[in-house]
């Protein structure tokens, strides 16, 4: 039996023990107090900041969109010219005549027809004072169809290369510019023709509605609106401006999907090697194999987008992004405890054994700056389809991962110092557009991103890349638009 | 209690009068557990201001269903074994050698010396020693774990654990028989 008295006696004794420190200790230690409080501080303000400006560009945005057709209304309202004599006497094009006589003035270039093609029923807005409608479409579509029904009654004019204006129609009280059929007088025009007018001629009240499908073709509409009041319209210098200046839209993007952390093929290869066992010389090389399962990983982030040209856009943002992986543990062990993680000695609180007691959750906290190139993949307008490609660099805010002990001991542990905080990624997915007539369009699909950087650093035997698959949701939240001339 | 959830609440929040006063509550005590750790007072102060800052650092951790004082003690005791274990000085000095029998255990004097005495003794071992003994006396870790902290095996810490005692027990033979033949001489 031991005799533990002196330990015993030594213990009360040092239990006790004091010594005072000399200032200076705390003077140190109140210096890196408060840069540590000030770098803390400098984050809260930045994340505070960032939220103020997104907030302030979203409600800047809801306020200009509409002063801008306010404006459009009372002008519209007030001067919109109906008589017969609108004829424009510097218009080299004769007036197209129309079955009751009411005139569409045009100038045109090069004509082309084409029948065929689709037009998306726009969204209407009606100026109530006004009794019989002349109604003006404006159409983002490629091609107009002539003679289909559903256009009767309505100009296009399509943002794209070509489009048709007709004459109008007058039926009763009613009077619409109408889209003219091939057998009667229409004309086709190319935007980069020389300029065009249009007028719609009633001699009672004419009602203008405007088909509106996307918040930028309204800024166009407003150009014409305006030169109506002039007695012309001059469609073709607006959308050239149009196409020069796009439209920024500003966004939220929510990820969700499984996460995993998994060797590369040539890491893998090489840890299989020395999983095998002790070497022949005897020294104790031998890795024990360790592996993280995939789990629920998601992600939040804001995002901007600048078209390039009409397919081509530019996404740019900010993310964070929580990426976790499930190790099997077996027992938890509490108290200071000094392991060798290969490169040096750290000191750990808590750490697990070998086993299959319980699941751990690892979890991996990125903040990151993506930047993408979205290519939309089909000509179509009703369900757009997106190829996106991009890098995210960002860096590793914590992770409580669990990693081996390089020693034999086998001991799961936590140390931030073995992460590389710096992680590049390389995205990729496809989107479906949803609601696009909407101001608050939503994009869906699924979308992979892959670390290009290990999660772990090289001197460990497990370097580990994160990915990510899953759904990723992207909802527009408003659109600046470039200002008008 | 309710004071010391205030100082840790306020500590929390950045507040820089409630981490004074939670420093000045604990400064001493925990200084004496550098002191015994290392080979002087300067190296003692470097590693009672870093684990301080620990101390601040990962307050957000600590589970109130333990004492404070306690928790504290557990990192100075981490930190200051990770500073011996940088310091190239104290890390040359840490050589664990296999044993190859084990001491025997001398007879234990009586311990009448004073705290600030027995741990002026201890820091004057060997750091290998010093070590291995501040843990399994004072801190009252068993051998299995002072094994995995040092990176050892279990037989050396209990060896050098032997070792470290018999040294110790013999100076306070020494100190006292100093004492007692001081005291006769006046």
């Amino acid at each position: 039996m031991p005799d533990n008295t002196f330990e015993n006696k030594l213990n009360q004794q040092m239990g006790d023990f004091r010594f005072t420190p000399s200032e200076a200790v705390w003077q140190k230690l109140e210096t890196d107090l408060r840069k540590r409080n000030k770098r803390r501080w400098a984050i809260i303000w930045f994340i505070s900041g960032l939220v103020v400006l997104s907030a302030g560009l979203y409600f800047y945005s809801q306020l200009t969109i509409p002063e801008a057709f306010n404006s459009i209304t009372q002008n519209s309202g007030k001067s919109i010219n109906t008589e017969n004599n609108t004829a424009d006497g510097n218009n080299s094009t004769p007036p197209l005549k129309g079955n009751n006589n009411d005139e569409v003035y045009a100038r045109n270039g090069q004509s082309s027809t084409e029948e065929t093609g689709t037009t998306v029923k726009p969204e209407t807005l009606k100026i109530p004072e006004l009794k019989n409608q002349s109604e003006i479409t404006v159409n983002q579509q490629q091609k107009i169809d002539k003679q289909g029904k559903s256009q009767k009654g309505k100009i296009e004019i399509a943002q794209s290369d070509e489009y048709n204006v007709a004459e109008s129609e007058k039926t009763g009280e009613k009077t619409k510019l109408t889209a003219d059929t091939k057998d009667t007088d229409s004309e086709n025009f190319k935007r980069k023709s020389a300029p065009q007018k249009v007028f719609g001629k009633d001699s009672a009240n004419p009602a203008i509605t405007m088909h509106n499908d996307d918040p930028a073709v309204s800024s166009l509409l407003i150009g014409g609106l305006q030169n109506v009041n002039d007695s012309a319209i001059s469609t073709r210098n607006e959308l050239k401006i149009e196409t020069k200046k796009r439209a920024i839209t500003f966004g939220v993007r929510i990820d969700a999907g499984r996460s995993a952390n998994s060797e590369s093929a040539f890491e893998q290869s090489k840890s299989a090697d020395l999983s095998t066992g002790p070497t022949s010389g005897g020294s104790p090389s031998y890795v024990y194999p360790y592996s993280q399962e995939p789990s629920f990983g998601w992600s939040l982030g804001i995002w901007m987008r600048k078209p390039l040209n009409p397919r081509i856009s530019l996404l740019a943002g900010l993310a964070y992004q929580q990426y976790r992986t499930k190790t099997s543990v077996g027992t938890q062990g509490q108290g200071g405890l000094v392991l060798n993680n290969g490169v040096r000695d750290v000191m750990v609180d808590q750490y697990y054994s070998q086993g299959n007691l319980e699941t751990y959750q690892n979890r991996y906290h990125l903040l990151s700056l993506p930047v993408e190139i979205a290519i939309q993949l089909n000509k179509g307008s009703k369900l757009p389809i997106s190829w996106q490609l991009g890098l995210a660099p960002g860096w590793m805010i914590s992770s409580n991962s669990l990693f081996k002990a390089k020693d034999s001991s086998g001991i799961l542990y936590s140390d931030k110092g073995m992460f590389n905080r710096f992680q590049l990624g390389l995205q990729t997915g496809f989107s479906f557009r949803l609601f696009r007539n909407s101001r608050n369009a939503l994009e869906l699909g699924p979308v992979f991103q892959y670390m290009l950087t290990p999660a772990f650093k090289n001197q460990i035997n497990y370097k580990g890349h994160l990915s990510f698959a899953g759904l990723r949701a992207d909802w527009t939240l408003f659109t600046l638009k470039p200002r008008q001339r | 209690m309710t004071d010391q959830r205030q100082i840790i609440k306020d500590c929390l929040r950045g507040k820089i009068i409630a981490q004074r006063a939670l420093y000045e509550a604990y400064a001493e005590p925990m200084m004496g557990v550098c002191y015994r750790y290392t080979k002087s007072v300067q190296d003692a102060e470097d590693v009672l201001q870093e684990g301080f800052m620990r101390v601040f650092t990962h307050l957000h951790q600590f589970r109130e269903e333990g004492e404070l004082g306690g928790w504290i003690r557990r990192i100075m005791v981490n930190t200051s074994i990770n500073y011996l274990k940088k310091n190239i000085h104290y890390r040359n000095e840490m050589v664990f050698t296999e044993p190859s029998m084990h001491p025997v255990l001398e007879a234990t004097p009586e311990i009448t010396l004073q705290a600030k005495e027995i741990a002026s003794l201890i820091r004057q071992l060997p750091t290998g020693y010093q070590t291995v003994f501040n843990l399994h006396a004072v801190e009252g870790y068993t051998h299995v774990e002072i094994g995995k902290i040092l990176g050892i095996s279990e037989n050396t810490s209990r060896s050098q654990y032997m070792r470290a005692r018999n040294l110790l027990c013999d100076w306070i033979k020494k100190w006292d028989e100093n004492t007692k033949s001081e005291n006769y001489a006046r």
